[in-house]
């Protein structure tokens, strides 16, 4: 019989390793390659993370965090499960709903923790190709034929391209209801209003449908690894049993006490976020780089990071390769403070000697 | 040497370009500039002209760069600088007292060109170096700290709640500074532009008071025609009203009331030493004054952008880079 490194190896033959995202070479401002929030949490929640450090000698009571939160999603609390980080529910799903003999549906390229979790339940993973950066929904409503799980980001990662809510709406009535739609809208935040799905009405019409979002994002969590499912009472209450006690940690229930709260901050960083976003595209845009358009809080662009990498770090700015991302070629740009991204369009102006957005004529003194 | 310059012309016409910097001389030091912020007197300057002493001007007082030379070796090649606004003039009575007091101050970009360039150069007693580790683009912001904090300094007692007229930078300031000092203090904001209420909601202050509400603090960061006269009447019995915004407009006030109240009025232009003081309390804690930082344009960009900015203003501060070369 193999040993035991040779048994796992075998195993895990097909199971990629997760490459995180860079550090930066400067100031940590400058990490662009993880898509997380530059201003971080509300000053009420690092507050109440001060405050909750004294308590850390108990275990987590998820109570209150939970009907905050379903409060502020105007959600019955039986309808929502916290997570830690909204990965865990990737592997609560594949470990309910995939195993050997199954099958998952993805986009190409996908979101790599749903194939990760769906390929470590043994299932096999059925591949459609995106289009033009966004889900190819008629294709993968016919993969989902024979198949348990439907894995949707959407606004999708890595590209950051929404599906439109009435082609969603589309999409789940086609799926057979034996297949789980998870509908990951881990940057639904950072889109246009009219591309945010109707999610009470969705959860309503749909039993099979499962929405799975993250507090990393606009809720600037990432550190506390929170996120959180909805779905239907039975379904949240058979995942919940799947799910390992405790898992979300009493520092990050206390930054949902408190987060529920700072609406006014998280709309704040979202309008920066999107505001750096257009300014990004339309430099790309006046520059003729490919990119998809984002409704996320990153661009992903055709960009060469052998050639443009070296000039970013210089700046002290790092982004994420395409190639981690199943886009070789790419690169997936994070929208970080203002700051950053001046000096990551000046990088771009530089490298491409295009100038800059303005031509006022020069004028000599 | 010739430099990259935003070039204010005298028909007030705002054109990137370039300019001849002499120097250094001995005494002085070439700053490459990494940020410099827009303050509000900047965009009064772009549309008036007003306080310019040479042409065509180069404004941009609020600066941090990089010492790029520096003749006599007082501050060592490659440290990041944060560079002192005030050009005093050093011998008149205010300037005995306090350079803040000075008679005929003036002011860097104003008098001499300031930082919306590549480079400027600076008398190396105008450079205050920062702490390792602090980022440039949260220091650009310690030269308006240290305005807010001189001005906080002008209180002589604690307050029990304060109200802010005005919500941009300046405005934006008083509050992380009064919150600084005071963390339990309840601020309060009256601001027209969404954005900048938000931003203010964002960082805890609270809405909007009712219409009967006084306090013992009322700071005029909005310098509308008649904001001193409102700041008056929101301050309680004994209360404080602290003028920080630059209003030209007369406004008429009722000497009994102020008597009868006992309120005090108070003005506050520029800093003395809280420059470096400023530069310590960024480094402290970054974080606290980075949502203040709210665009950022490359030198090439900011003339459109400038130009722009009084009737589209920001939520928070605009800092300004020249493109990498």
């Amino acid at each position: 019989m193999a040993g035991v490194t040779e048994q796992a190896a075998q195993r895990l033959a097909h199971v990629p390793a997760y490459s995180p995202g860079r550090p930066s070479p400067g100031p940590m401002a400058g990490k662009l390659s993880s898509n997380e929030a530059p201003l971080g949490p509300s000053p009420a929640v690092r507050t109440a993370l001060a405050a909750a450090s004294g308590t850390v000698n108990r275990y987590p009571d998820q109570g209150r965090a939970l009907a905050a939160l379903a409060t502020y999603l105007d959600m019955p609390t039986e309808q929502v499960i916290l997570t830690n980080g909204s990965d865990e529910l990737c592997y609560l799903v594949a470990t309910v709903f995939l195993g050997p003999g199954r099958a998952a549906v993805v986009g190409q390229p996908c979101y790599q923790i749903d194939a990760t979790a769906s390929v470590l339940s043994g299932a096999t993973v059925r591949a459609v190709p995106l289009r033009a950066g966004g889900h190819d929904l008629e294709a993968m409503a016919k993969a989902c034929i024979g198949a348990s799980v439907a894995w949707l980001p959407s606004p999708h990662n890595p590209t950051g391209v929404a599906c439109h809510p009435l082609e969603l709406e589309h999409f789940v009535a086609q799926v057979p209801e034996d297949c789980l739609v998870v509908l990951d809208e881990a940057y639904r935040a950072f889109a246009d209003a009219e591309l945010r799905p109707d999610i009470g009405r969705l959860l309503q019409r749909h039993p099979n449908v499962l929405v799975q979002r993250t507090l990393s994002k606009d809720w600037a969590l990432a550190g506390l690894r929170t996120g959180y499912g909805l779905a239907s009472r039975p379904l949240v209450q058979l995942l919940s049993r799947a799910r390992p006690p405790f898992s979300v940690n009493s520092l990050a229930l206390a930054a949902i006490e408190a987060g529920v709260a700072s609406e006014q901050w998280r709309a704040m960083s979202v309008a920066r976020v999107r505001q750096e976003r257009a300014r990004l595209e339309d430099a790309l845009t006046m520059l003729e780089i490919e990119h998809f358009p984002s409704q996320a809080n990153f661009v992903t662009a055709r960009l060469d990071l052998d050639g443009f990498g070296p000039a970013l770090a210089a700046g002290g700015i790092v982004v994420r390769s395409g190639a981690d991302l199943g886009l070789p070629g790419w690169a997936r740009i994070s929208i970080g403070w203002a700051p950053q991204m001046a000096v990551l369009r000046s990088t771009l102006y530089s490298r491409l000697g295009a100038g800059a957005t303005t031509d006022p004529g020069r004028t000599e003194t | 040497m010739k430099t990259d310059a935003l070039l204010l012309g005298q028909d007030l016409r705002l054109t990137l370009g370039s300019r001849d910097l002499a120097g250094p001389a001995p005494g002085q030091a070439t700053v490459r500039v990494a940020w410099a912020g827009v303050c509000g007197s900047d965009l009064h300057v772009l549309s008036t002209g007003a306080w310019v002493a040479y042409w065509p001007a180069t404004l941009g007082h609020e600066v941090v760069g990089v010492v790029q030379e520096c003749p006599g070796g007082e501050v060592a090649a490659g440290t990041t600088v944060v560079v002192d606004s005030r050009l005093p003039c050093g011998h008149c009575d205010g300037c005995l007292v306090a350079a803040s007091l000075c008679q005929q101050m003036s002011w860097l970009g104003e008098a001499v060109p300031g930082g919306f360039a590549r480079h400027l150069v600076v008398p190396v007693t105008s450079l205050v170096p920062c702490p390792e580790g602090l980022e440039a683009a949260i220091a650009v912001l310690a030269e308006p700290l240290a305005v807010a904090m001189h001005a906080v300094s002008r209180l002589s007692r604690p307050p029990r709640a304060a109200l802010l007229l005005g919500y941009g930078p300046v405005g934006a300031l008083a509050h992380a500074e009064l919150g600084r000092r005071w963390p339990a203090l309840p601020i309060f904001v009256q601001e027209p532009a969404p954005e900048r209420l938000q931003l203010a909601l964002a960082l805890g202050a609270g809405p909007e008071p009712a219409a009967e509400a006084r306090f013992d603090l009322v700071v005029d960061a909005a310098g509308y025609p008649q904001s001193l006269a409102h700041a008056c009447t929101r301050a309680a019995n004994g209360g404080t009203v602290l003028i920080v915004a630059l209003s030209a407009h007369p406004v008429a006030v009722v000497p009994a009331e102020m008597v009868e109240r006992t309120l005090t009025i108070a003005g506050s232009v520029g800093f003395d030493n809280e420059l470096h003081e400023a530069v310590q309390v960024l480094a402290a804690d970054p974080d606290r004054y980075r949502p203040l930082v709210s665009e950022a344009v490359l030198l090439e960009e900011a003339p459109g952008r400038l130009a722009s900015l009084a009737s589209t203003p920001s939520a928070g501060k605009v800092v300004v880079r020249p493109w990498q070369e």
